[in-house]
């Protein structure tokens, strides 16, 4: 397989853009990817489109872009639709198929299908009417993703102490890293007690503890070692990729997702890193669709013993300029989780972070933290968890 | 793939491997562990533990359940020290104060949905 390099990002602002075309979102990102990189459009080969709802939407961006004759692919896989896009991009660059391949997530919460499952209504919803009747699906027709969270919160505060003050902390947190991410939903700062008191939607999880439902767009262009350096002055590798499932509901069972262990030892494998070499090394971009889920990962992943990851948080361990940072973009509970975009987004700002980048200046992670990082997205909470780890870095 | 009744007598109608002895609820026509197709029935309950619960404030899409309503997690014994975690929705009056993490819950059968009360009778 080739070494391949991420050279180039664009993200449209995430936000509530009801009245944009899909097509307007993704252009704009594309475009902006494209001057990042620095090269002719005539020079990608391919096209991966990460989107739950958006359909035949890559097609059209790609148009819209003047890029001709290339193969489009759209992937769906929920929440982890952009990240299992890049994937795919990354492994046919890595084949040697294409040497430039263009990533494209994007989502409108509003109109799409997996926007409607959390908590729209339309065709989906009588989708998953019927497959509640399944009884493979048994009772989980009954809630949805917040409700399923709120399930492991509670169980975290049983079994180690953890604190509704520690599972707001995080969405603090993510607030203050947002307030200098222009492109973030929310960029206000919150206390613990605001965060607290906000609308409650499933008990211990308030509304500012559950990702918003937002419209977005992100891209990424990557490419072989020859062309990357030929581009680029500060190419991030692609160290390791990896993806895994299960088919039941194991987040409860001992507040661990077995695909988020798997996948991360197979991303760790494959970059020959392992969990500590994060610490005063890396930062993270990890899938904070809920408050406590940022605390469930920082253990799965190995940076915290099991039941510590509040702790981590509470020393000021995984703020931005924190020994381990994690989601210094502000995460999903503040940019916001447009499905197909999230995970584009995450590796955008891998890119932006490790150039040090104007765009960044303000929330950008210290020097020492460059080295290495992560993005993971987990998706489909009802039908087991699907979990994708990539691990990137600045040297080959 | 047939579909499996979700109760049988009172109890959550499992799975169980015969060829690595895993349990499973919902009961399936395959082994989540092993994949083996050999499965047997395999009944579990009614008796089960509270391992954690919300609070559901909008109407679920099946069951007819009016909110707000708590939805939990039980955990239920099988053998050889293994257990089970069922989701379901409890069944009590509000404020829910009866509803306490780690507290005993029972069964009630229901064709569409798991469903606990809590107490061990």
């Amino acid at each position: 397989m080739r070494n391949v390099a991420v050279v180039g990002a664009g993200v449209f602002p995430f936000g509530r853009h009801h009245d944009l075309l899909y097509v307007e979102m993704g252009r704009d990102a594309v475009n902006d990817a494209i001057k990042d990189t620095g090269i002719d459009r005539k020079e990608i080969q391919s096209c991966y489109v990460g989107t739950t709802g958006g359909v035949g939407v890559g097609h059209e961006i790609v148009n819209e872009t003047g890029i001709i004759g290339i193969p489009i692919t759209r992937v769906e896989n929920a929440c982890v639709s952009g990240s299992n896009a890049f994937r795919m991009a990354w492994m046919d660059v890595a084949l040697g198929i294409s040497d430039i391949s263009l990533v494209i997530g994007i989502e409108k919460m509003k109109d799409s299908s997996m926007g409607e499952a959390a908590g729209g209504t339309g065709r989906f919803k009588l989708e998953m009417k019927a497959m509640a009747k399944n009884i493979s699906m048994a009772s989980f027709g009954l809630m949805g993703p917040p409700g399923y969270f709120a399930l492991a919160a509670h169980r975290h505060m049983a079994e180690f102490g953890t604190t509704k003050e520690d599972l707001a902390s995080v969405t603090v947190k993510s607030r203050t890293n947002a307030n200098n991410n222009p492109k973030a939903e929310y960029q206000n700062i919150m206390t613990v007690d605001e965060v607290l008191n906000d609308k409650m939607i499933n008990p211990p999880l308030t509304r500012s503890q559950c990702c918003p439902k937002t419209d977005g767009a992100a891209a990424v262009i990557i490419m072989s070692e020859k062309l990357a350096k030929k581009y680029s002055d500060t190419p991030v590798w692609v160290k390791g990729s990896a993806m895994t499932s299960s088919i039941i509901m194991d987040l409860l069972s001992n507040l661990s997702a077995m695909p988020n262990i798997k996948s991360s030892r197979m991303a760790y494998d494959m970059a020959k890193v392992e969990a500590k070499d994060f610490y005063k090394n890396g930062f993270v971009e990890v899938h904070d669709c809920f408050s406590i889920s940022e605390i469930l990962h920082s253990e799965d992943f190995g940076w915290a013993k099991k039941g510590e990851g509040p702790k981590i948080l509470n020393e000021g361990i995984t703020q931005k300029d924190g020994d381990l940072p994690i989601n210094p973009s502000g995460g999903l509970l503040s940019c916001g989780h447009p499905l197909g975009a999230t995970g584009v987004r995450q590796i955008a700002e891998v890119l932006f972070q490790m150039r040090k980048d104007k765009e960044v200046a303000k929330r950008q992670v210290p020097d020492g933290n460059l080295n290495l990082a992560l993005t993971h997205t987990m998706g489909q909470p009802m039908l087991g968890f699907t979990s994708c780890v990539h691990v990137f870095s600045r040297n080959l | 793939m047939k579909r499996h009744p979700l109760f049988v007598e009172g109890k959550l109608n499992a799975g169980k491997c015969n060829d690595c002895e895993y349990i499973r609820f919902p009961r399936m026509d395959y082994c989540n562990k092993c994949q083996s197709m050999n499965i047997s029935d395999y009944l579990v309950g009614p008796k089960g533990k509270l391992m954690s619960y919300t609070i559901s404030f909008s109407k679920p899409m099946v069951g007819g359940i009016k909110p707000p309503y708590p939805y939990a997690v039980a955990r239920f014994d099988t053998e050889n020290g293994n257990h089970i975690d069922v989701f379901g929705a409890i069944l009590s009056q509000e404020p829910f104060e009866d509803i306490k993490i780690n507290r005993d819950v029972i069964l009630v059968s229901d064709k569409l949905l798991v469903k606990f009360k809590m107490g061990s009778d």
